[in-house]
């Protein structure tokens, strides 16, 4: 099986789960919400100055100085709120990853009782492999950082600033490579605890990276697939938020509506991460794959 | 029209560096200066030690009718000596440098004074704050005083160990020098009358600054004839224009440069920049001045910004100062190596520029720090380079003048809005970067503009933030045409001259025919602030409104501003009271046949600030009719009442945003809530946060 026909066959489990989406979007809007509230009164207190009505046409620094000047230090609150709130969004997700592994390996339909059941099930493993990952993303990065940006660095230092430009480029590109593959390494350490229900974290992770490393142009090629289409869809919503003038009530509702398709289609391409990887490994070990009872 | 002379020669050599050798250049058929200190200089640039070795002959005249015993001499470079000079002091003893080879300094070997070796009489003082351990200033005793009106000769031989760069001076990497107060330079002599010298005083003084953290230059205005040696393959551009280079058998080569009526002298060697040429003509004098660009490699990006803004500016003074503003054949614009730490920064007909490369190519010509840099600097050259006030103690009279011309000149060439930045719908003005600054600053009641600036707490933020929005408030009150006259009085009367803050006001209250120093008094010497703000704003239906207060349809004053009133002490009294305009009742009278539901208005405004100035308050209602309304500003409370058949839309304090020095817009207003700016930024807020919630998934 190659790279985009797991990823092809991935569009089609998502969609007849597509509950999990729905889930996800809807605790996404949530906790959206639970982060709007507080701005709520600040919008208020402005609504009746003339800094509103410059504020229509956009963002002007010119008329917002003394805003920040005033209640620059309420954003700490939010800030701090934000960090929470954020917080418990990752553990959640976290949780729910266990869920949707489950739910697209299992489950003909999405179902919120084995959803959940998956989910709490995996909790405690999967925890403990985000702790896991965070600890060797910064050694990655250390490393990473030794062998390929120092030196690339130097390089950029003595060069022109075209080609340093250029550099400096290749370097965030890089940055995000090495991430994108930290991310897939993980993800695919999931996989193989959940199928396998494997207990220890260490003997999942190490599992992925033999199977990454066995098929290393597949699972890569897999993984930026999914993560190109996430680049192209942000790039389609910027190209349709600037359509919006946002300046009237008809264009700030129908901007809305174009952004909520858009987080719609990151929650998808979320899922979608975990679907193809999941096609792919299981294409690689039908062993361990679950027969479905309606297949 | 200007009596000067530009010879082709000079032109030539200017278009061609490489020139042969020509003979001597003269600029200016007439000085335009009084010409008080001239330099002849011979230095040699070893670019593997990053020192300097030089021969100065200084051509001094004492501009005063005093016997003067002593001379005095700004040595920068010493700033730079040690951890304990003033200036590293004033940084909170940080020096850059520190731990590499960065540090700088400036060695006097022999000075004699009218051929006599007087190099033992030398010696550091420390004018400003006695720091012992400051090397900034080496006074000279002389043997024979200085006569009233002499002219005398003193040679100095130095050496200088130039510092990695900081503050626009010095090395920076393998083969880039920017040499800027690189030679011993001598002080100002302030004769009686000058300035801040009494005129009854017994005698004048040397105005000899230490270098501080804060501050820049001053000093007299002079030929200087330069002589740069250096290997062959560096690029150099200087002060003033550059006569002839000359290439030597050892690889080396000596650069010929010469400068009139400027007070300072800085060049560039880089031996990788790119040489570029154009010039400006004004097509109604024909005057014609080359604009010579030393662009980085790569950054030809930015090249056409760079030549536009600065022929833009140079037309932009010239038609607002007068014709031949700028009297230079030539204008050179320094790109620097990035990371040097050299971009920004004026010196006589020598600017340096400034590019974040990454964020030009990325914003393109949405980000304008290339233009709106360029502009800074050049505008230097008329305040500072050539209106050559004392930088050291009223840097508000170029950084404030040259930030107000600058965001007059950004506002006028890429629109009001947007000036600096107008990129993905985020935009911001030069002038409200400058506002922001100011009202954003701390100890705005803690200190005054005219405070000494070496000394001043908050010295740059007044110089250029404050001063530049009080010279637009002064604009708006004047209005533009009377404004204008007082600053191009001000240039022409001043130019080539060093005025204080005293000779702007003289100037202000000649041309505008009126007395500002109340203006002056407040905002210049004085540390108050303004700010008016809505205090109150009461709107009902004459009927409830006549039961009594308690029964008044509050109108949406939000709480805070509403209780203003009652938190005023006694003095604090509502001095002004009820302003029902004739247009009122002819409104009302008007209406009274259709029997409209008439409304009575109750505004009271107020003034939170210490400083005085006059307000416009708009007052508009809901079925669009406006009011305009002037106010002294001088009480604390003034009210206006209104009777009229509509309800109360929006109640604008300076709707035009005339009075930037205004610290607070914030609550200058009251409006009906705008529920369309509440939608869109809710939703906006609740879309950010969908989208950080989604990416922080990612992880998990």
């Amino acid at each position: 099986m190659t790279a985009l026909q797991a990823f092809l066959k991935a569009q089609k489990e998502i969609w007849l789960r597509r509950g999990i989406v729905g889930f996800l979007y809807v605790f996404n809007v949530l906790m959206a919400a639970i982060l709007t509230l507080p701005i709520g009164g600040r919008l208020d207190r402005l609504a009746n100055k003339e800094l509103a009505n410059h504020l229509i046409d956009g963002f002007a620094v010119d008329y917002v100085i003394e805003y920040f000047q005033k209640y620059g230090d309420s954003f700490q609150a939010i800030i701090a709120m934000l960090i929470g709130v954020g917080l418990f969004y990752v553990l959640t997700n976290t949780f729910l990853a266990g869920g949707i592994l489950g739910v697209l390996s299992r489950e003909k339909r999405f179902r919120l009782r084995p959803f959940l059941h998956e989910s709490a099930n995996l909790f405690g493993r999967f925890v403990r492999l985000l702790f896991l990952s965070l600890v060797v993303l910064i050694l990655l990065y250390f490393v990473f950082r030794l062998a390929v940006l120092s030196p690339l660095k130097n390089l950029a230092d003595s060069a022109n600033p075209d080609v340093r430009f250029q550099l400096q480029l290749l370097s965030i590109l890089l940055v995000l490579l090495l991430i994108g593959f930290w991310n897939m390494l993980f993800d695919y350490a999931k996989i193989a605890i959940h199928s396998r229900d494997i207990g220890s974290v260490f003997v999942g992770f190490f599992s992925s990276m033999r199977f990454a490393l066995r098929h290393p142009l597949q699972t890569i090629g897999l993984y930026f697939l999914n993560y190109l289409i996430v680049a192209a869809l942000f790039v389609l919503y910027l190209v349709l938020e600037n359509q919006f003038s946002n300046t009237t009530a008809v264009s700030t509702y129908g901007l809305l509506a174009v952004q909520q398709l858009f987080i719609l289609s990151r929650l998808w391409m979320k899922t979608s991460f975990f679907a193809s990887q999941q096609v792919f490994y299981f294409d690689r070990h039908p062993e361990e794959a679950i027969q479905l009872a309606w297949e | 029209m200007l009596g000067y002379l530009r010879l082709g020669c000079a032109l030539m050599a200017v278009c061609a560096p490489l020139a042969v050798a020509q003979a001597q250049t003269t600029i200016f058929r007439e000085p335009l200066s009084p010409r008080l200190a001239n330099y002849h200089i011979r230095v040699t640039l070893n670019d593997t030690n990053k020192t300097i070795q030089g021969q100065l002959r200084l051509t001094w005249t004492n501009p005063s009718d005093d016997v003067i015993p002593d001379l005095r001499f700004h040595l920068y470079y010493n700033a730079f000596s040690n951890a304990k000079s003033t200036f590293i002091r004033e940084n909170m003893g940080s020096a850059p440098w520190a731990p590499d080879n960065g540090w700088g300094w400036m060695d006097i070997r022999r000075i004699a004074v009218r051929g006599r070796d007087v190099t033992d009489s030398l010696r550091f003082i420390a004018p400003d704050d006695g720091n012992a351990d400051d090397r900034t200033v080496a006074q000279v005793m002389l043997p024979q005083p200085v006569q009233p009106r002499e002219t005398l000769e003193v040679d100095i031989e130095f050496f200088a160990k130039i510092p990695r760069n900081h503050v626009r001076t010095g090395w920076w990497g393998e083969d880039f020098f920017f040499m800027a107060q690189w030679f011993p330079k001598i002080g100002v002599y302030e004769p009686p009358g000058m300035r801040f010298v009494p005129k009854d005083a017994p005698r004048g003084q040397w105005n000899c600054h230490q270098f501080h953290a804060n501050t820049e230059f001053y000093a007299d205005f002079g030929v200087y004839d330069v002589e740069i040696t250096l290997p062959q393959k560096y690029v150099v551009a200087t002060t003033g224009i550059i006569e002839r280079e000359v290439e030597h058998a050892d690889g080396s080569k000596t650069v010929v440069a010469h400068a009139e009526d400027v007070h300072d002298f800085a060049w560039l060697a880089d031996a990788s920049v790119l040489d570029y040429s154009d010039a400006w003509e004004n097509p109604k004098t024909g005057q014609r001045v080359a604009i010579r660009l030393l662009l980085q490699p790569g950054h030809d990006i930015a090249k056409d910004n760079y030549f536009e803004s600065a022929k833009a500016t140079l037309a932009y003074f010239d038609e607002w100062l007068g014709p031949y503003a700028y009297p230079y054949p030539l204008l050179t614009i320094v790109d620097p190596q990035p990371g040097s730490g050299a971009g920004g920064m004026e010196y006589p007909t020598l600017i340096t520029g400034m590019m974040v490369y990454p964020a030009a190519v990325l914003t393109r010509e949405r980000l304008r720090m290339v233009e709106t840099v360029t502009i800074h600097e050049l505008g230097h050259q008329y305040w500072y380079g050539m209106v050559a006030n004392n930088e050291f103690e009223e840097a508000f009279l170029d950084e404030g003048f040259n930030t107000y011309s600058e965001n007059r000149i950004g506002d006028d060439l890429y629109g009001r809005v947007g000036s600096l930045i107008d990129f993905w719908g985020f935009r911001a003005s030069l002038e409200s970067v400058r506002r922001m600054g100011y009202v954003t600053g701390e100890g705005q009641r803690d200190a005054r503009v005219a405070d000494p600036t070496f000394a001043a707490l908050n010295g740059s933020n007044f110089a250029y933030n404050k001063w530049s929005l009080a010279l637009k408030t002064l604009e708006h009150y004047l209005g533009r045409e009377t404004f204008d006259r007082i600053m191009r009085i001000y240039f022409q009367r001043w130019r080539f001259r060093h005025p204080s803050r005293n000779d702007f006001i003289a100037v202000a209250n000649e041309v505008a025919r009126q007395d500002l120093n109340w203006f002056f008094d407040s905002v210049l010497l004085g540390d108050g602030v303004i700010d008016y703000g809505i205090a109150r704003v009461r709107s009902a239906p004459v009927s409830l409104f006549e039961r009594g207060p308690d029964t008044t349809q509050a109108s949406g004053a939000d709480s805070l501003e509403a209780s203003a009133v009652d938190s005023l002490s006694a003095s604090d009294t509502l001095t002004a009271v009820s302003d029902t305009a004739k247009a009122d009742t002819e409104a009302t009278d008007t209406a009274v046949a259709e029997k409209p539901k008439l409304y009575y208005h109750d505004i009271v405004i107020r003034r939170i600030g210490e400083v005085a100035f006059p307000v416009e308050v708009l007052i508009r209602f809901e079925d669009g009719t406006e009011k305009r309304k002037r106010w002294d500003g001088r009480s604390r409370l003034h009210r206006f009442t209104f009777t009229y058949p509509s309800r109360l839309d929006r109640v604008v304090i300076d709707p035009d945003y005339k009075v930037p020095l205004d610290v607070n817009w914030l609550n200058n207003s009251w409006t009906r809530p705008n529920e369309q700016f509440k939608r869109k930024y809710r939703w906006k807020w609740f879309f950010w946060m969908q989208s950080i919630l989604a990416l922080l998934a990612t992880i998990s």
